[in-house]
């Protein structure tokens, strides 16, 4: 430890940019399966209108 | 060329390039950071020059994405092509979250370093205004309802903000800095020795590519976005009873 002594703020930084990283993938995965989802229903309703 | 830009083959291509992209993102990071940590520790720095790997790469990142976005400003105003909108919008996002990454781990390198997280030094605050224009881009686009009226708001902004990128570029050698002037992208070759400077490439390739991925996706999910809202639109028109509640998806405006 006494050999690296900051270490801490090194973790720190990568932490951080992990998490940055993951926040931004996960936004625009949540957002796409809203999306399709949204899509989906309103096909699906589509559909059932059509057959009465 | 314009082929290319229709939204329909955009998905199609979309589909197809994003997990060859993901695969090299993950590869390029996996080797990248391997060269990071086994690269030699700088004889002053110590091991802070670790947080080099990853905050130069979402440096350039800030810049290069806001340059993306002015080059699809353009395509607003000039040609209004609806992707152009797409590439705007979902850019703004991804260059706060780089921008983002690049203050704080430069804060977390200057603590050590200079004794500080923060002065008022030029380029450390032209970032900073940077990162305030993402910030009012997408704060723009939320604002306005109407897409093509918030596009061609959110494209006369972001011409106007690309004057920054130079300021941002030339600020350690116009002024006197307590940042570093440039010591990669340089006159007369890089500064760096070849040991930290391959990592560092490297990473900047992975960081680039990772760009790409998400860039690409968000795009993705703009266009879908846009279906989503004209078919309710004309499922409302129709007078279908489902609609206000189908009109729920989706999570950003």
């Amino acid at each position: 430890m006494m050999a690296l002594p900051h270490i801490g703020f090194v973790v720190a930084a990568y932490a951080l940019a992990a998490l940055v990283v993951a926040g931004m993938i996960a936004s625009i995965l949540w957002d796409y399966r809203a999306l399709s989802a949204g899509l989906a229903r309103l096909e699906a309703a589509r559909g059932e209108k059509d057959e009465r | 060329m314009w082929n290319f830009a229709s939204p329909s083959v955009f998905i199609s291509l979309t589909r197809r390039a994003l997990p060859w992209l993901w695969l090299a993102t993950a590869v390029l990071f996996a080797v990248g950071l391997w060269m990071s940590f086994a690269a030699p520790l700088d004889y002053q720095q110590g091991v802070t020059v670790k947080i080099m790997y990853i905050h130069v790469p979402a440096a350039w990142l800030s810049t290069f994405v806001y340059g993306v976005m002015t080059l699809a400003s353009l395509g607003t105003l000039v040609w209004r092509h609806p992707l152009a909108d797409a590439a705007q919008k979902s850019a703004a996002p991804l260059g706060a979250g780089f921008t983002f990454i690049c203050l704080v781990t430069g804060s977390l390198w200057g603590k050590p370093m200079w004794g500080t997280y923060w002065v008022w030094d030029a380029r450390l605050t032209s970032v900073l205004v940077l990162f305030i224009l993402y910030l009012g881009l997408i704060a723009l686009w939320r604002s306005i309802e109407d897409p093509g009226r918030a596009a061609r708001a959110a494209a006369i902004l972001t011409l106007v903000g690309c004057v920054n990128l130079p300021i941002i570029k030339f600020s350690v050698d116009w002024w006197n800095t307590l940042h570093q002037p440039a010591s990669v992208f340089r006159l007369g070759g890089p500064t760096i020795a070849p040991e930290l400077l391959w990592p560092l490439l490297v990473m900047a390739l992975a960081f680039t590519l990772l760009f790409l991925a998400l860039h690409l996706m968000a795009i993705r999910n703009e266009i879908l976005r846009r279906r989503l809202a004209r078919l309710t639109m004309i499922a409302a028109a129709e007078g279908d009873s489902l609609a206000p509640r189908l009109a729920t998806g989706g999570s950003r405006a």
